[in-house]
């Protein structure tokens, strides 16, 4: 007896009824809105040293002294409580901002924080992340986007206020 | 006038040169089509012409590793121009480090300002000013050639990534990476760019944080550098 050879699986034709396809669709799309709810693909984080360095405002920096590990190049990962990684972003230049609102007359580098600013997508609001940069840990807290959508992680963390009154 | 006392344990460079490979390419084909028949002739000229081309690739590749700036002792100045004359205008010691180039030459910074100002540039390989004020730098090498020495200190951990800088910036000054910070701190340089300028009693004449501007040290070195004119 002569065997016919059987069509390979993935050569056969694949038929999809409406009445079938509909319900997969909606299922499908219920999932998808389910798995971006909370995620903030539109935010961004902005990583800040606090490092009080003189620079000119505006002018290019990587984080000063002890926090010279954070520079152009270096890498960010933020993971969840549970230890999956969430997030994995290469910093860009840093850029100076004032660190205080004092007049410094015409000096031209006052006193300044390094301002590294990165698209989030994936972090879930309200989720607190633990965040690292080229393995050094910089600070675990929650991930908080305000009006403007930008969500801020201050290195080092900012102290805890009601703590000066206990 | 006796050269710095620094030793080099750098082996020679590979040196390959394009033109050459290519005509070693040119020969070894033709040899074999010389001497065989037409066809075979033909097929191993095409081998042999395609294992030359393979051993030019990689000898353009090695060749590419072997030039440019490589930040090693063959970049220290050379003798001191002849009626140049520095003046002294620090009080403040430089601290003092040695180290390794990156080609491996042993220095002291007392060997090198003790001939000439040394202008000690702090950087990094990821700092985009730094990369922006090699070009003052370049200029000022022009300018004073063998009348100063600039000393590259970066503090990336990675002496692959500081080549690529040197190599990409066209920096063709020596270079030495500060291991543990040591220098960076005696310096108390907390952040990339920083410049310091040395005068010949080995005193610190000025430190900018940030970096230097042209006009800074341009106002700086005239100020301590008379260069025999060119009329001399």
């Amino acid at each position: 007896m002569r065997i016919r050879p059987r069509k390979p699986r993935s050569q056969d034709p694949v038929r999809l009824r409406p009445h079938a396809v509909l319900p997969v669709l909606a299922v499908s799309a219920a999932l998808l809105a389910g798995c971006s709810a909370g995620a903030s693909d539109g935010s961004e984080l902005r990583l800040i040293v606090r490092d009080a360095s003189l620079r000119e405002v505006g002018a290019d920096c990587s984080g000063a002294a002890r926090y010279l590990f954070i520079h152009k190049g270096a890498e960010l990962v933020a993971t969840d409580s549970e230890g999956t990684e969430a997030l994995r972003r290469e910093l860009p230049a840093g850029t100076a901002i004032k660190a205080d609102d004092l007049d410094y007359g015409k000096a031209e580098r006052i006193p300044t924080l390094c301002s590294f600013t990165l698209d989030a997508p994936g972090l879930v609001e309200g989720e607190t992340y633990t965040f690292t940069v080229d393995g050094t840990e910089v600070g675990e807290q929650a991930f908080e986007p305000g009006d403007d959508d930008v969500a801020t992680l201050p290195v080092p963390a900012l102290g805890d206020p009601s703590l000066l009154e206990k | 006038m006796s050269r710095r006392s620094v030793t080099s344990d750098r082996a020679a460079p590979l040196r390959v040169s394009p033109t050459d490979a290519i005509a070693a390419t040119a020969l070894a084909a033709g040899r074999a089509a010389a001497s065989e028949p037409w066809g075979a002739g033909l097929r191993r000229a095409t081998r042999s012409a395609m294992a030359g081309l393979a051993g030019l690739a990689l000898a353009a590749s090695l060749a590419g590793c072997s030039t440019g700036p490589s930040g090693g002792g063959d970049l220290l100045p050379g003798p001191v121009p002849s009626g140049a004359v520095f003046t002294s205008q620090g009080d403040v010691p430089a601290p003092p480090f040695s180290g390794k180039l990156l080609d491996g030459t042993e220095i002291e910074l007392a060997d090198l300002w003790k001939d000439r100002p040394v202008v000690l540039q702090f950087m990094a390989s990821w700092c985009t000013q730094c990369a922006e004020a090699e070009e003052t730098l370049a200029s000022l090498r022009e300018t004073y050639g063998d009348a100063i020495t600039v000393l590259e200190v970066s503090t990336d951990e990675n002496a692959d990534d500081v080549r690529a800088y040197l190599r990409d910036n066209d920096v063709d000054v020596p270079a030495i990476i500060d291991v543990d910070g040591s220098i960076w701190r005696s310096y108390a340089v907390s952040e990339p760019p920083a410049t310091a300028v040395i005068d010949t009693k080995g005193h610190v004449v000025k430190l900018w944080a940030g970096g230097a501007s042209a006009d800074q040290l341009e106002d700086t070195l005239s100020s301590m550098i008379t260069l025999p004119s060119s009329a001399d």
